[in-house]
C-alpha cells in the first residue's frame, strides 16, 4: 500500500502506525542469532523489554513532518538495538532503557492528534 | 552383535523390488517383526510390513544389491526395538540406534551395510545404588535404584511392558557394573522370578505409558527466541511445527532452540536432511558450554542422524527411535525436547514405502494413513505425572518443508501447502510459520526471525503475552 | 556361474523380462542379439522372473536374444589414465580410443558416515567474481545452478572447468545436445584442460537409460580420486534431464507417480547423489556444481524444489548473470573470514547498495524525483553490473575485491559508502578510474 501511494500519500496517524510496526519488527521480532546477548533472551528479559516496547507501541505520538517521524524512529531503533546487545545486569542496560523511553516521551502527543 | 542361532526360524526370499523383499516363511511371523536377509556373511536388517498367506514383505534397512531369490531370511521374533539404559546421552546414533562413531572405528569413512553395533556400550561401568529393599512391591516404570549419568540421576526401572505388580526378592547392593548386569530379581503374580538389568528394550513404534496420568501442558518452555516466547509460546509437553521453504532458516531455528531451550534433555533427530547440518552440531556441541550447567552442551544432548543419503527405511524409523528415548527420560521426571528435522522427509519415506507396496495412493501419492501416523507421532508428546508423583514432559518440535517458492519473500499464510504440512500443523498445537528469512531484504548474513507485519497490529500484541505473563 | 539364457518373455518399454535363477538384485547382464549387444541391469526379482532394464533401449531386441549375467553390479574402471578421456553413459569410450584396462570399482557405493564428516574449511577459487566474492564455493559443497533453458549455464560450467583451482574435474553430461558436447570438448581441449578432466557424456540422441548412470559413474570416479588425495570438482549438466529419465523409467515400470509424474523417491534419489559431496579429513574432497534447468522458470517445479532442500544454497542464472539476490552459498561464512579482512564487509555492503540501486530504479520508473544520492546509486549499479556481474569477467578474488573498492570510489565519497573507517583507511583507492556512465 505504502509502495503505491508513497509516504506522502499516507495519512500521518497511519504513517506513525506503520513506523511503530516497523519498529516492533526491527527491534523485537528480529534477533541476531549469532550475538551472545541478543541471540539469547531470557524469559525475564523478554517480559521486561516487551513491557517497555509495548509502552512505546501504545504511546500516542506526534511529529511535525514525516521525515522527522522517520528520522526519530530510526534513531530509537538504533538505541533499542544497542539495548538488545547489553547484558541485563550491566548498568548501561538501565541507562539505555531510560534514554530510549526519554527520547520517545519527547514526542508524546498531548492533545487530540493520533 | 546378535548371534545367528540355529533355532531362529528362517524363510526364503521370493522377490526383490528396491528395498522391499518378499519372503516365504515356514511357521509364523508377526507384523513389524524384525528379520535379517542373509547375503553371504552379511546380515541385512529388515522389518515385516505386510503379510499375505505364507508370504510376507519386509522393508530392508540397507541397500539390497546382490540379494537373490532363494537367499535365506532369519526372523528375530522381536519388534523393531531400541535399548534403553544409561549411556544414551552424548551418543550419536543412526536411525536404528547404531552408534555412528563406533561404526566409523569399525568401517572407516563409509557406512558399510550389514554392520550393527549395540546401542548401549557393554563395557562401560556404572555405579548402581539401590532404592528398594526385599519385599517391596513395584509395578512397571517404578525404579529399583539409580546410576549417575553425567548431569542426571538415571533411574533403573521395572520394564515398562511388565503387567501387574512385582515383589522384590533380591536386590543388589551398591556396586559398579555394566548395563547387562542383573541388579534385582522380582517375583510376578504367577510366582516366577524375573531379572531386572540396568537396561531394557522397547519397541519404537509403541508409546511408553508407564505413568499415572497425562496432564494438560501449562508451563512455558523458554527458547530465548523472542518471537516464539512472546508471541507463540511453546508449552513443556506441547508440540509445534515449523513450516518453511528452503533457505527460510528452519534448521537454524532448530539449532538455536536445541542450545538454549530450558529443558533437561534435547534429542535432535536429523531425519533425511543434509549431513552437513548435523556435522555442525556434532562438532560444535562438545565445545559449547551449556549456560544452565556450565558443562558441555553434549552432556544433555543425544543426536539421531539419518541424513538424506542414508537408507530410507531407517529414516522412517529414526523419528520413532528419537521419541522413544525421549519418553524413556520422561519416565525419570525430566523435561525432554525432541526436535525432528524434517517431518516432511519422514512423510516422504512413508510415501516411498507405500509406493513400493503398491498401495492405493492418496493426494500427491502420500498414503491414506499418513494423517493417522503423523497424529500418533505428535501425540507421544505430553506432560505426565509419574507413579512417584514427579512430573516429566516430552515436547516435540518438527520442521516441515512445503513446496513453496523461495523466491517470493512474503508468502501468504499457509493455505494450500502440501499434505504433511497441513496435517502436522493440525496436530501440532502451535504452528510457527517462518517465511524465507530477510537475508534477501537486508542483503546481510544474519538470520533473523520475522513474521509478516500484517500478522501483528501494534495495538493487539498484548493478547498472547497477557496469557504468558499469567 | 555365467549361465546363458535364451528367450525373453516380455518386453515393455526398456524393460525385458525373462526367467532365470540365481540372479542378484542390481546385477548386470549382457544381452546379445545378432551383431549387437547391450548391458542391462536387474531392477526387480519376482520368483524366477527377472526384470532387466536394457541400456541401449529395447528397439530391435528379439525374443530369442541371449542373456548372460555377469554376477556383479555396475562398475567403472578406474586409474589415473582416466584423465583426458571421454566416455558415454554406460562407460564405453566416446573418444575413439581403446577401452581402459584398469581395476573396476563399484558405483553408487555406501554413503559417508556423518560422524566422519568435517566442517568445510577451504574455498574453491573459480575466478568468477559473483561466485568468489559474493557466494563463495567451498570444498565439499553441493550447489545447483538454477537456470531457465536458454541461459548460458553450459558456457558458465565450461569456464569453471577451465578456471577452478582443483586437481581433477569430472564432467557429467545428461541429455546434452550434441553441439553442447562438442562445445565442452573443444573448449577444454583448446585451453589444454582436458588432461585434468574426465567426461561422461550422455547426449540427447543416446538411449534414455544410459542417462541414469552418468551421475553415478562421475561420482564413483570422483570418490576414488578424492580418496587418493585429489580435490575434485564434479560438474553435472543437466540434472532436470536426469530426473526426467527417472520419471520415464518409473512410468514404464508402472510405479505410482507422486508429483507431476515424478517418482515418489525423487528426493532420495537426488540426495543420494548430491550427498556424495564430501571433504575427507585425511584425503581429498568432492565438490558438486550441477546445472538444473527450471521448466518455465518455475522454482516450485519438483526438480528444483527437491534440489533446493538437498543442496547447500543455489545460484540463479538469469538474464545472463548470476543473480545476487536469490543466489546463496550456505557455506560461504566458513571461508570468507579467512580470505581478506575486507571480504565480508564489502560483500554485504555491495549487495546492500545494489538493493538500493534496484529500488531507485523502481522509483525512477514510477516517475518519482531523483535525489543526488539516487544518481550515485544508479551509477553504482551500472558499474557493478558491467565490471563484476558480467559473466565474461574473470578476476582473482583479491582483484575482484579491489574492483569492488574501485567501484565504490568511483561513485561515492569515502564517508558515505557505509564501510567501516579502518577498512577505508586500508583499502580506499587513491584515485578514481575514468568512467563514462550513462547519465539517467
Amino acid at each position: 500500500m505504502m509502495k503505491v501511494v508513497g509516504e506522502e500519500g499516507t495519512a500521518m496517524p497511519d504513517f506513525v502506525q506503520y513506523l511503530k510496526a516497523e519498529f516492533l519488527d526491527e527491534v523485537y521480532l528480529q534477533q541476531d542469532a549469532f550475538h551472545d546477548v541478543d541471540g539469547a533472551s531470557s524469559a525475564d528479559r523478554q517480559k521486561h523489554v516487551f513491557s517497555v516496547i509495548h509502552g512505546i507501541m501504545t504511546t500516542p505520538l506526534t511529529f511535525k513532518t514525516r521525515d522527522n517521524a522517520r528520522q526519530e524512529f530510526l534513531r530509537w531503533q538504533q538505541i533499542a538495538k544497542d539495548w538488545n546487545r547489553i547484558p541485563m545486569e550491566k548498568p548501561e542496560f538501565k541507562t539505555t532503557e531510560e534514554k530510549l523511553v526519554h527520547a520517545v516521551e519527547q514526542h508524546r502527543s498531548t492533545g487530540e492528534e493520533n | 552383535m546378535n548371534d545367528a542361532s540355529s533355532h531362529t526360524p528362517k524363510g526364503t526370499i521370493d522377490g526383490v523390488n528396491g528395498n522391499l523383499i518378499r519372503v516365504t516363511f515356514p511357521e509364523s511371523v508377526m507384523q513389524n517383526e524384525v528379520g535379517y536377509a542373509l547375503l553371504g556373511d552379511l546380515r541385512l536388517k529388515a522389518e515385516i510390513v505386510r503379510v499375505r498367506g505364507r508370504q510376507c514383505w519386509l522393508q530392508v534397512f540397507e541397500d539390497t544389491a546382490g540379494l537373490k531369490v532363494g537367499d535365506p531370511v532369519e526372523f528375530s521374533t522381536e519388534l523393531l526395538s531400541v535399548e534403553l539404559g544409561p549411556g544414551l546421552l552424548k551418543s550419536v546414533y543412526d536411525g536404528l540406534q547404531n552408534p555412528l562413531p563406533e561404526l566409523a572405528e569399525q568401517c572407516g569413512f563409509f557406512l558399510e551395510r550389514g554392520q550393527y553395533i549395540d546401542g548401549l556400550n557393554r563395557e562401560t561401568k556404572w555405579d548402581f545404588t539401590p532404592s528398594v529393599k526385599v519385599g517391596d512391591v513395584l509395578s512397571a516404570g517404578e525404579s529399583v535404584g539409580s546410576v549417575p549419568e553425567g548431569l542426571f540421576t538415571h533411574r533403573i526401572m521395572i520394564p515398562f511392558d511388565w503387567r501387574g505388580s512385582f515383589t522384590v526378592k533380591e536386590i543388589s547392593e551398591a556396586l559398579t557394573c555394566t548395563v547387562d548386569t542383573v541388579i534385582a530379581k522380582v517375583e510376578d503374580g504367577a510366582g516366577e522370578l524375573r531379572p531386572v538389568k540396568l537396561f531394557q528394550t522397547w519397541p519404537v513404534k509403541k508409546a511408553i505409558k508407564a505413568y499415572d496420568e497425562r496432564l494438560r501442558p501449562t508451563e512455558n518452555m523458554t527458547t530465548q527466541v523472542r518471537i516464539l516466547d512472546t508471541f507463540f509460546p511453546v508449552a513443556k509437553g506441547g508440540t509445534y511445527c515449523i513450516p518453511g521453504p528452503f533457505g527460510a532458516g528452519k534448521t537454524v531455528l532448530q539449532q538455536i532452540t536445541s542450545r538454549r531451550a530450558d529443558v533437561d534433555i534435547v534429542i535432535v533427530a536429523a531425519c533425511g536432511e543434509r549431513a552437513g547440518e548435523v556435522v555442525e552440531t556434532l562438532r560444535e556441541f562438545p565445545e559449547l558450554e551449556d549456560p544452565r550447567t556450565g558443562k558441555s552442551l553434549m552432556e544433555r544432548t543425544l543426536i539421531i542422524c539419518n541424513t538424506s543419503s542414508m537408507p530410507v527405511a531407517s529414516r522412517e524409523a529414526s523419528v520413532y527411535t528419537g521419541v522413544t528415548i525421549a519418553e524413556y527420560y520422561r519416565q525419570m521426571g525430566l523435561n525432554v525436547l525432541m526436535l525432528a528435522d524434517s517431518t516432511s522427509r519422514w512423510a516422504q519415506a512413508l510415501r516411498e514405502l507405500s509406493g513400493r507396496l503398491e498401495e492405493i495412493p492418496g493426494e500427491e501419492a502420500f498414503p491414506a494413513y499418513l494423517e493417522t501416523v503423523i497424529a500418533n507421532f505428535y501425540e507421544r508428546a505430553g506432560l505426565v505425572r509419574l507413579k512417584d508423583g514427579s512430573i516429566g514432559s516430552v515436547t516435540i518440535g518438527g520442521t516441515v518443508s512445503p513446496v513453496v517458492t523461495s523466491r517470493n519473500p512474503l508468502p501468504k499464510v499457509p493455505s494450500k501447502w502440501w499434505e504433511p504440512s497441513t496435517v502436522s500443523a493440525a496436530n501440532a498445537r502451535i504452528n510457527v510459520v517462518i517465511p524465507p528469512s530477510t537475508l534477501w531484504r537486508a542483503g546481510v548474513n544474519i538470520p533473523v526471525w520475522w513474521i509478516p507485519k500484517n500478522w501483528i497490529r501494534p495495538d493487539a500484541v498484548c493478547g498472547p503475552v497477557a496469557m504468558w505473563n499469567k | 556361474m555365467h549361465t546363458l539364457y535364451h528367450g525373453i518373455e516380455n518386453i515393455v518399454g526398456n524393460v525385458l523380462m525373462l526367467r532365470a535363477t540365481d540372479v542378484g538384485y542390481g546385477d548386470l547382464a549382457e544381452v546379445t542379439f545378432g551383431e549387437d549387444s547391450s548391458l542391462a541391469q536387474v531392477i526387480q526379482l519376482d520368483g524366477d522372473q527377472v526384470y532387466l532394464q536394457i541400456f541401449s533401449g529395447s528397439r530391435g531386441v528379439p525374443t530369442d536374444a541371449t542373456v548372460r549375467f555377469l554376477g556383479h553390479g555396475l562398475q567403472v574402471p578406474f586409474s589415473e589414465d582416466l584423465l583426458g578421456r571421454i566416455f558415454d553413459g554406460s562407460g564405453r569410450p566416446r573418444d575413439g580410443r581403446p577401452e581402459l584396462d584398469a581395476t573396476p570399482v563399484g558405483v553408487a557405493g555406501p554413503s559417508v558416515n556423518p560422524d566422519q564428516r568435517i566442517i568445510p574449511r577451504k574455498m574453491v577459487r573459480t575466478g568468477i567474481p559473483m561466485i568468489d566474492v559474493f557466494n563463495t564455493l567451498v570444498q565439499s559443497q553441493k550447489l545447483p545452478i538454477f537456470s531457465v533453458a536458454g541461459e548460458p549455464y553450459n558456457p558458465l560450467l565450461a569456464r569453471i572447468a577451465l578456471q577452478a583451482e582443483v586437481d581433477v574435474i569430472v564432467l557429467g553430461g545428461m541429455g546434452l545436445k550434441y553441439d553442447d558436447y562438442l562445445f565442452f570438448r573443444e573448449t577444454l581441449e583448446e585451453a589444454g584442460s582436458l588432461s585434468r578432466t574426465v567426461m561422461y557424456v550422455h547426449t540427447a540422441a543416446d538411449p534414455t537409460v544410459e542417462c541414469l548412470f552418468v551421475p553415478d559413474l562421475c561420482l564413483a570416479v570422483a570418490e576414488k580420486f578424492a580418496l587418493e588425495n585429489k580435490e575434485v570438482l564434479v560438474l553435472l549438466t543437466d540434472m532436470t534431464n536426469y530426473a526426467d529419465a527417472m520419471k520415464e523409467i518409473a512410468i514404464t515400470m508402472e510405479k505410482i507417480p507422486s508429483n507431476r509424474g515424478y517418482p515418489g523417491d525423487l528426493y532420495s534419489q537426488l540426495a543420494a547423489r548430491y550427498e556424495k559431496a564430501v571433504d575427507f579429513e585425511s584425503a581429498g574432497s568432492i565438490t558438486i556444481l550441477a546445472a538444473t534447468t527450471m521448466p518455465g522458470d518455475d522454482v516450485t517445479h519438483p526438480v528444483p524444489d527437491n534440489t533446493g532442500y538437498i543442496t547447500e544454497g543455489q545460484f540463479y542464472l538469469r538474464n545472463g548473470r548470476i543473480e545476487p539476490f536469490g543466489s546463496l552459498s550456505r557455506l560461504k561464512q566458513f571461508v570468507n573470514d579467512k580470505t581478506r579482512a575486507d571480504h565480508r564487509k564489502i560483500m554485504d555492503r555491495m549487495i546492500q547498495l545494489y538493493a538500493g540501486f534496484r529500488s531507485t530504479e523502481e522509483k525512477r520508473s514510477m516517475g518519482f524525483r531523483m535525489t543526488e544520492y539516487d544518481r550515485k546509486l544508479v551509477k553504482f549499479g551500472d558499474l557493478f553490473e558491467k565490471r563484476l556481474m558480467d559473466l565474461r569477467v574473470t578476476l582473482h578474488l583479491e582483484d575482484a575485491l579491489d574492483a569492488c573498492w574501485q567501484i565504490l570510489a568511483d561513485c561515492f565519497e569515502a564517508d558515505e559508502c557505509g564501510m567501516p573507517s579502518e577498512l577505508i583507511k586500508e583499502f580506499w583507492p587513491t584515485e578514481r578510474s575514468e568512467v563514462r556512465s550513462k547519465n539517467p
